[in-house]
């Protein structure tokens, strides 16, 4: 098993800590993947269940929903100034910095965090504590500055869902503050946010007092997420020996931060060891090394200790990235459990460790130890340019590629064109200029007040008030329309509250016998109807999920199917959207992702929601026949496709048989459609669905021992097990044979050979 | 004359590390002129000889396969050989580092898999909608304000 986890230890002491040990990015490399990754977890460290309850929600969730974080209160713990947030909703993990490119003989590197629940506080708030930063640089005696490549350390805060449903096992990352480091050796906690890497210079000197001075004032109030940024891991050369040492700080490691970004993805390098540092004075330090990384503990109080358990096969680790569940923003961890496992591993590693229960010790601020404090001018808040976030794009490296991603998948484009985002207002509703808005009135009205309309049409009274450019009222009409909803359900706010007497050019709609009412509607459009939303989630996991092997169609009621693009859409929540014309009876749907996946579109498409009722006639005899027929047409047509022929009815009367010229006519209007038209689709389903079209798979037994499953890794090979097929074999150095041996090894790798213990035996 | 190792080999012969069994340490003649790659060794016939299908030579430091056993008397065989590289050069090989695009344990099952076997066809799922907001309705169309009448 090639499994490297990350996991907290959280078995109710203050001061957990968690490992780090991530999941290899190659294997898992999306969210969904991590189901399997847990169970193979499971697996290996025998156990039941681990607390994976948050896991569908950061599957699915972008960001990290954090509803606000509070800082509780500052204060100074040893030499390492921590700062207390609390998150409501979420639990804080304040953790440290982050190195890139560091150079190897830098000792040390602190990688800390822990929580504890406060239990006074309710389950809902957790608070955190963290060591802000306190990693130094230099060697031990610090006479020379490194060169600092790249160097940043930040502080962040560490989100655990910590739903009180669902047990805390998914931790988010999000940069509270970018400091750059703070060297502690010297400078007792020094913060600074404005490093120059070039000239090793700092403006905006930050020890624990000015620390202490700038978030006093906030205390209490909600602190601004910055940003989310990148998790800093730390790997430690192994040396030769084992030492704890417990009365003073770590010497003699040499970790160090090897990873790549490419893309928008963080890559890490195969791990040799991991990190661990001692820093803090008071409670005494661990000092390991180990011969044979990574068994080792590491720990930056003595009492946090971690875990890191040689996985049987791999020393590697990497890291799960995907579209959505990026490193960058998320890592998981999840509990192991109690005390008597941690003693179980320690034994295993041959330490004895005392275990404290002691109740971390918050120092108000107001006890702070002063620090004096140089003096400095008033510096300003550097631009966000400056603050050495990782960048979203990353200057990639000229691979040859076309993306420029070393082939990797994942890279982000520069200068990116952000697809349009449907409007969330109804600005569209008063906005749209047609010429139509305040020439025209729109009436909502109901079946008996169209047949009102119609018998006020066959009415000579009307004739003598009508305009003399109108030759009968039918012309002053621009549409009559029936849509399959009550309008006031759809649009109350648009439709005036009572019945108003119907004008058509300003004549009155009402004979001696009857008066027509209808309800004045004050738009024409009514946009952003959401008729639902689909969660799209992948079947195979896998590739067969995108296309061409899986294919999606949605069907719109009204409009028909419609191919999504499914690689877009795959993993997202999509919701479907009318903006209806209330003119002509046209329906324009909108596929949008839904807002938390950024609320873009997807696509749009047309139709025709409304059945439009032909009024139109050449002169008053006719006119009417015209009228009638074509109304009785329309009603047999809407009961030929199965609706209720309300609308025959309603202007029917007087007329029993429909002429099929009148039907022809209606025919050809709706012909010219390129879409079925209203009174048919109405026919099919009045509800959207989708359709997934996915291919079928047929693996035999074993196949992945017999043929293995694609990749695209490089590693050594001593890495491996079981079935494996390398490309472009490259054997350098391999003196000792003869060419054709070269030849047939190479030839052999190609097609496939056997490393480790193959599991299906021989 | 060189010294053979005997084994009974067990593992596939694309398999790095093969499952050895030793039989017999011995020595073997060289009787002609040979090739390392396919030698052809006479031994004095021993106890197992019958199970042997692997070897190791040590002055070729090379592993091989038994690919043919001639009984020449009722004391000697000769013995085939074809060496196998990957067993002789195992170290060398599992030290060094290659690109990977097909793995039994560490695949990627997002890059595409040309060779995943996959029938003709595919099968069709109709889903509903996970939340539905606003239904419209074929059954019982409403009559209650639902025409809309545009007039100047």
């Amino acid at each position: 098993m090639s499994n490297v986890f990350k996991y907290t230890l959280n078995n109710g002491y203050y001061c957990d800590t968690w490992i780090n040990k991530l999941v290899d990015r190659n294997k898992y490399p999306i969210s969904g993947e991590l189901v399997k990754c847990f169970n193979e977890a499971l697996q290996f460290y025998n156990r039941e269940e681990f607390k994976i309850g948050v896991l569908s929600a950061l599957d699915y969730t972008p960001e990290p929903k954090i509803e606000k974080a509070t800082l509780l209160h500052t204060k100074y713990w040893g030499l390492a100034p921590t700062i207390d947030y609390r998150c409501t909703g979420y639990s804080v993990l304040n953790g440290v910095s982050n190195t890139k490119n560091r150079n190897p003989n830098m000792r040390s590197q602190i990688l800390s965090g822990w929580f504890y629940n406060n239990t006074n506080e309710g389950i809902n708030t957790l608070v955190v504590e963290g060591v802000q930063d306190h990693f130094r640089y230099g060697t031990g005696d610090f006479n020379n500055p490194e060169l600092y490549e790249e160097v940043m350390s930040t502080c962040y805060m560490f989100t655990n869902n910590n739903n009180p449903d669902v047990e805390q096992d998914v931790v988010f990352y999000c940069e509270l503050e970018p400091v750059y480091q703070s060297q502690w050796i010297t400078g007792s906690g020094t913060v600074f946010t404005n490093f120059d890497v070039n000239s090793l210079t700092h403006t905006n000197h930050m020890n624990l007092t000015a620390l202490k001075n700038k978030y006093i004032d906030k205390v209490g109030e909600n602190l601004t997420i910055k940003s989310f940024t990148a998790y800093g891991n730390t790997l430690g050369v192994p040396r030769k020996e084992i030492n704890i040492d417990g009365s003073g700080r770590s010497n003699l490691t040499s970790p160090y931060v090897e990873f790549l970004l490419q893309g928008n993805y963080l890559h890490f390098i195969p791990l040799y060891g991991i990190m661990f540092d001692g820093c803090c004075p008071n409670y005494g330090e661990i000092n390991l090394f180990a011969n044979n990384i990574p068994k080792l503990i590491f720990t930056p109080f003595l009492h946090k200790y971690g875990y890191f358990k040689e996985p049987p096969v791999f020393k590697s680790q990497g890291s799960v990235t995907s579209e959505l569940l990026r490193l960058d923003k998320h890592t998981l961890s999840f509990t192991v459990g109690s005390e008597a496992e941690y003693r179980k591993l320690f034994n295993d590693l041959g330490l004895k460790v005392t275990f404290i229960k002691d109740e971390a010790i918050n120092i108000p601020v107001e006890d702070w130890s002063e620090v004096p404090v140089t003096p400095e001018p008033p510096t300003p808040e550097p631009p966000a340019i400056d603050d050495p976030v990782l960048p979203d794009t990353p200057v990639r490296p000229d691979t040859g590629h076309a993306n420029g991603n070393g082939g990797q998948e994942g890279g982000q484009v520069d200068n990116e064109l952000k697809p349009p985002i449907s409007p969330d207002s109804d600005l569209q509703e008063e906005g749209v200029s047609t010429g139509v808005k305040h020439a025209s009135v729109s009436w909502a009205m109901t079946e008996e007040e169209v047949n009102d309309l119609n018998f006020t049409f066959l009415s000579g009274d009307l004739w003598t008030n009508i305009p003399s450019w109108f030759s009968n009222p039918q012309q002053a009409v621009i549409s009559l329309i029936k849509f399959p909803f009550s309008l006031p359900n759809i649009s109350a706010d648009h439709i005036s509250q009572s019945d108003q007497l119907v004008t058509i050019a300003n004549v009155p709609m009402e004979t001696r016998d009857k008066q027509v009412y209808g309800r004045i509607m004050h738009h024409k459009f009514k946009t952003r109807v959401k008729i639902c939303e689909f969660d799209i989630k992948r079947f195979f996991n896998s590739y067969l999920d995108f296309e061409p092997y899986t294919k999606i169609k949605i069907y719109m009621p009204y409009i028909g199917n419609v191919d999504l693009p499914v690689d877009y859409i795959m993993d997202k929540k999509i919701e479907l959207i009318y903006d209806i014309n209330y003119i002509d009876g046209s329906v324009l749907a909108i596929v949008k992702l839904t807002q938390e996946y950024g609320g873009h579109i997807v696509l749009t498409t047309s139709g025709a929601i409304g059945i439009n009722i032909p009024v139109a006639k050449s002169d008053a005899q006719a006119n009417t026949m015209s009228a009638m027929k074509s109304i009785a047409s329309l009603g047999l047509g809407i009961a030929t496709a199965g609706a209720t022929g309300g609308v025959g009815s309603a202007l029917l009367t007087g007329v029993q048989g429909a002429t099929s010229t009148a039907i022809s006519n209606i025919r050809q209007t709706t012909s010219t459609m390129d879409r079925p038209s209203a009174e048919h689709t109405r026919a099919i389903s009045s509800s959207p669905y989708l359709i997934y079209e996915r291919p079928i798979t047929n693996m035999p037994p074993n196949y992945t021992q017999i043929r293995g499953i694609a990749t695209n890794i490089y590693k050594p090979l001593k890495e491996m097990a079981g079935f494996t097929v390398c490309k472009n074999v490259k054997l350098d150095n391999l003196t000792r044979a003869l060419s054709s041996e070269v030849d047939e090894i190479r030839n052999i790798l190609e097609t496939g050979a056997i490393f480790g213990k193959p599991k299906g035996g021989n | 004359m060189v010294t053979l190792t005997l084994y009974n080999n067990k593992s596939d012969n694309i398999v790095i590390q093969k499952d050895l069994i030793k039989i017999v340490d011995l020595n073997g003649e060289i009787f002609q002129e040979i090739d390392v790659i396919s030698p052809s060794l006479i031994i004095t016939l021993a106890d197992g000889f019958i199970d042997c299908n692997y070897c190791y030579v040590k002055e070729f430091k090379r592993y091989y396969y038994v690919t043919n056993a001639i009984i020449l008397d009722g004391n000697r065989m000769r013995l085939d050989l074809k060496v196998d590289v990957l067993m002789s050069y195992a170290p060398y090989i599992l030290n060094s580092s290659q690109h990977i695009v097909r793995q039994e344990v560490l695949y990627n099952l997002q890059v595409k898999d040309e060779e995943t076997p996959i029938l003709n066809g595919t099968f069709i799922q109709y889903r509903n909608p996970d939340i539905t907001n606003f239904s419209f309705t074929t059954e019982d169309l409403p009559s209650d304000y639902c025409y809309v009448l545009n007039a100047l």
